[in-house]
């Protein structure tokens, strides 16, 4: 199943919320959709949920539009809140029971979807315990088991890994792991990157309602590796930046290669480094830190850096070690996010 | 095997009311009333079988009984009204509304679980306490029939109930704290002359007609105004941008011929008494027609000026029917004109209605207050479209600042209504309500005046409406079907 999201626009009063942002990604696969807070996370998920109403655009599901049909999208989309269940007063058995009714699932239908879920989500042993009684980290599964009770195509997670300990964030990136496996699209907002890291295949990044990036998590970071901030992929054509993988839709746009290295120095002896490394002409930058470390972005390929890097040690200067810097998620959202808030 | 039945019939039970059931009986302060309810009923049995052993007292039944509905009635107020608001309000907070309304289940099902589920607690709660009942049937002073009074209660805690749902729908505090005063008042206000009539039906100790009549009437208004309170809280809670208000609107267009439809079998059952005159029908369906077009016109009030391509999408191409879709879609300006035929139509009833003069200038002094009620409506729409503050916000500063600023000075300055000079007796009636009240019930006195005020409030009241008339076409023009391309959901999407 297709998910697409075209020009999306959601204004409160004088506030625009979400600015015509598009994207899509199809099943089988782990999104992350990354922004600080209030950059309109939750509103694009809540739209694409069928919670909310899009001021302009909209979201469709194999073409069919969330505007017009939320009834049939909410059949095939699953949607995990950021909030936990909030009853206090019924079982964790009943209450999945209540949402697997209300789908409409009858009879031994329903007992499978129930049994099934409740061992997905190992809630078997919480099946009788009200959900007053449960920890966060239960809740979230219950939360998990609720949206997933009608074997939705698309599953939308709204930070569902916030405040979970690491042993309850890593059952849960296993479960997305296996529901990916299961021919599930997964689109999720997180602040834990380096968590999305692991599991997501491609992010979204958006700061202020505006898209800044999009695109396959090794899209995203070779540019960002290759030294430049990734381009925003569709902003300047008003197109869709495709999640997909198909290189054409998420080649970075202009982008010049570059690559990142660290030399370390004796103490008091970067300096001389630094200038040898800027007389190449395939050094791009340099900058030293704490007298004894050097950060280089030199153009080329791996072969000509470490021609690069050989001239420093042909010029008998000292390097302790030299690395090749691996820029993650976490790096790329403080490079290309402001911070700003709305 | 009895098993087996309950669980086939429970999948054709409404989710929601499962879900409620489930929640009331594992609530522990409802179990904790039930208990305290049981203890007291059981201590009170004790108290009076033992007072009557000592006293031969032949009415000692009816006060058993009239404490046992009294203790019944406030603990159904408790749990099922208050507990519904209190539980809705909750879901509201706590977003599992949301969720619930991301599953293929419908706002009308929402709200027929929770009504369903508060009267199951109802009928509960008065199974608890029929074992008390025929306990005071024994200790004399009550006929068989005079327990049938407790069916005069069933409508009014529904209504309750219902009014629960409606403000827990909204989810917000100021409103629960405004159910819990009406609640509070309206318990103080009823529960008096309540009684009263009941410990006088018991002296009577026959029921006869005019009872049943009486407990008839009561059941049609409950079922009216549950009718209202029900499509209003689907309006609440129904997704953004849907056709939210289309029910009640439909509803409350239709309220006088479904009022004047339930009122014919009265009609025919008392026609020819003299206790029962046909203007006492018609005076009913004029108060019906006026309830119909104040709600009618604080909608039009409520409503968002502009509508949604999800109710777009239900527009029909013909010119016709596409008027009649944007005079009753949600958002479309279209209840503002509906109005006009209510009020005409009230209008049109008063020479039926009417028993003498002084009957026909109330009548025209209420329809005055309806007009200069439209009129203050529109000039709030027309206001609200053009600044930041919506139009109810305009309505209610005109509604306190004409009845209290306009009305006030009239006073001080003349000392009574009747001294003040006429033009400014006039103006008064059009601007404050309350005033055109007071001086409608002065009549004969002032009939001249209110037919002045009446015609002067149509003049007004139209010529606002004149301001408002370009902006109502121009919405009646963009109200059409979306000539757009779309992909219809496939069958694993429609759940086929």
């Amino acid at each position: 199943m297709k998910t697409e999201v075209r020009n999306l626009t959601r204004i409160f009063g004088r506030t625009v919320a979400v600015n015509d942002i598009s994207f899509s990604f199809e099943d089988g696969n782990i999104f992350g959709f990354i922004g600080p807070n209030g950059a309109g996370k939750t509103t694009t998920i809540r739209i694409m949920a069928t919670l909310d109403l899009a001021t302009s655009g909209d979201v469709f599901y194999d073409g069919v539009s969330a505007t017009l049909y939320p009834e049939a999208v909410r059949r095939v989309v699953g949607y995990m809140p950021d909030s936990l269940p909030g009853y206090k007063d019924i079982q964790v058995w009943e209450y999945l029971d209540f949402f697997a009714r209300s789908f409409g699932l009858k009879g031994a239908e329903r007992t499978r979807a129930l049994n099934d879920i409740v061992e997905f989500t190992n809630l078997g042993e919480l099946r009788s315990k009200f959900l007053f009684a449960l920890s966060k980290g239960m809740k979230q599964r219950v939360s998990l088991a609720r949206a997933l009770i009608h074997n939705p195509k698309v599953l939308i997670m709204d930070e569902p890994a916030a405040g979970l300990d690491p042993r309850a964030r890593h059952e849960l990136r296993t479960l997305l792991k296996i529901l990916a496996e299961q021919k599930k699209a997964i689109f999720l907002s997180s602040h834990i990157l380096s968590e999305l890291q692991d599991i997501c295949d491609g992010a979204v990044i958006i700061e202020q309602g505006k898209l800044l990036s999009a695109g396959t998590l090794n899209d995203l970071l070779a540019q960002v590796n290759g030294g430049a901030a990734p381009v925003p992929a569709q902003q300047a054509s008003g197109e869709s930046a495709d999640l997909s993988g198909t290189p054409a839709a998420s080649a970075p746009q202009a982008v010049p290669k570059g690559i990142s290295i660290s030399l370390k120095t004796p103490r008091g002896e970067a300096e001389p480094v630094r200038l040898k490394l800027l007389e190449h002409p395939l050094t791009r930058s340099v900058d030293v830190f704490d007298d004894d470390e050097v950060h280089a972005v030199i153009e080329g390929t791996d072969a000509e850096v470490s021609g690069v890097v050989g001239t420093v040690f042909a010029a008998g200067l000292t390097v302790l070690s030299f690395t090749r810097n691996q820029m993650g998620l976490e790096e790329l959202f403080m490079k290309i996010t402001q911070g700003k808030v709305q | 095997m009895f098993g087996r039945i309950v669980s086939s019939i429970g999948e054709h039970l409404n989710p929601v009311f499962i879900k409620e059931m489930r929640q009331y009986f594992q609530n522990r302060r409802m179990i904790i009333f039930m208990g305290v309810l049981l203890l007291a009923q059981f201590i009170c049995t004790l108290f009076f079988s033992s007072a009557m052993a000592f006293n031969a007292d032949d009415s000692s039944g009816v006060g058993f009984f009239l404490l046992i509905i009294f203790a019944g009635a406030i603990l159904s107020v408790i749990i099922c009204a208050v507990g519904a608001e209190q539980r809705f309000a909750e879901e509201r907070s706590d977003k599992e509304l949301n969720y619930a309304m991301l599953t293929t289940l419908k706002p009308s099902s929402i709200i027929w679980g929770k009504l369903e589920g508060a009267f199951v607690m109802l009928l509960c709660i008065f199974s608890m306490l029929l074992p008390f009942l025929t306990a005071a049937y024994f200790m004399r002073g009550l006929s068989a029939a005079s327990l049938l009074i407790t069916l005069c209660l069933l409508p009014i805690l529904l209504l309750y109930s219902l009014a629960g749902i409606f403000a827990g729908a909204f989810g917000l505090k100021w409103i629960s704290g405004l159910y819990f005063a009406g609640i509070f008042g309206s318990c103080l206000f009823l529960a008096v002359p309540a009684f009263e009539i009941i410990d006088d039906l018991m002296d009577r100790g026959d029921l006869g007609s005019f009872f049943w009549i009486a407990v008839l009437i009561e059941y049609k208004l409950a079922f009216l105004l549950g009718a209202l309170l029900f499509l209003l809280a689907l309006a609440v809670i129904s997704p953004p941008k849907s056709n939210r208000f289309c029910a009640a609107k439909v509803y409350l267009f239709a309220l006088p011929a479904i009022a004047l439809l339930l009122m014919a079998p009265y009609y025919i059952a008392v026609r020819g008494s003299s206790s029962y005159p046909p203007e006492l029908f018609y005076t009913i369906e004029f108060l019906f027609c006026v309830f119909s077009f104040g709600v009618m016109t604080l909608v039009a009030v409520c409503e968002p000026p502009v509508n949604s391509i999800r109710v777009y999408m239900k527009c029909p191409r013909g010119f016709f029917g596409r008027f009649v879709h944007f005079l009753f879609s949600s958002g479309s300006s279209g209840t503002l004109l509906l109005t006009f035929p209510v009020l005409a139509f009230s209008a049109a009833l008063i020479p039926f209605a009417k028993l003498s003069r002084n009957d026909l200038v109330i009548f025209c002094g209420l329809i005055c207050i309806l007009v200069s009620f439209l009129g203050y409506a529109i000039l709030a729409l027309v206001l609200g479209r053009r600044t930041r503050i919506p139009p109810l916000g305009w309505l209610f500063m005109f509604e306190i600042f004409s009845n209290i600023i306009v009305w006030l000075p009239v006073v001080v300055m003349s000392g009574s209504f009747d001294k003040a000079p006429q033009p400014v007796r006039i103006a008064s009636m059009i601007f404050s309500h309350l005033y055109c009240l007071v001086e409608t019930f002065d009549a004969p006195s002032t009939s001249h005046i209110t037919f002045y005020a009446l015609g002067s409030s149509l003049c007004v009241t139209a010529a606002l409406f004149l301001i408002l008339l370009p902006d109502i076409i121009k919405t009646f023009r963009g109200h059409r079907y979306p000539e757009i391309e779309v992909k219809p959901p496939t069958k694993e999407m429609l759940g086929k």
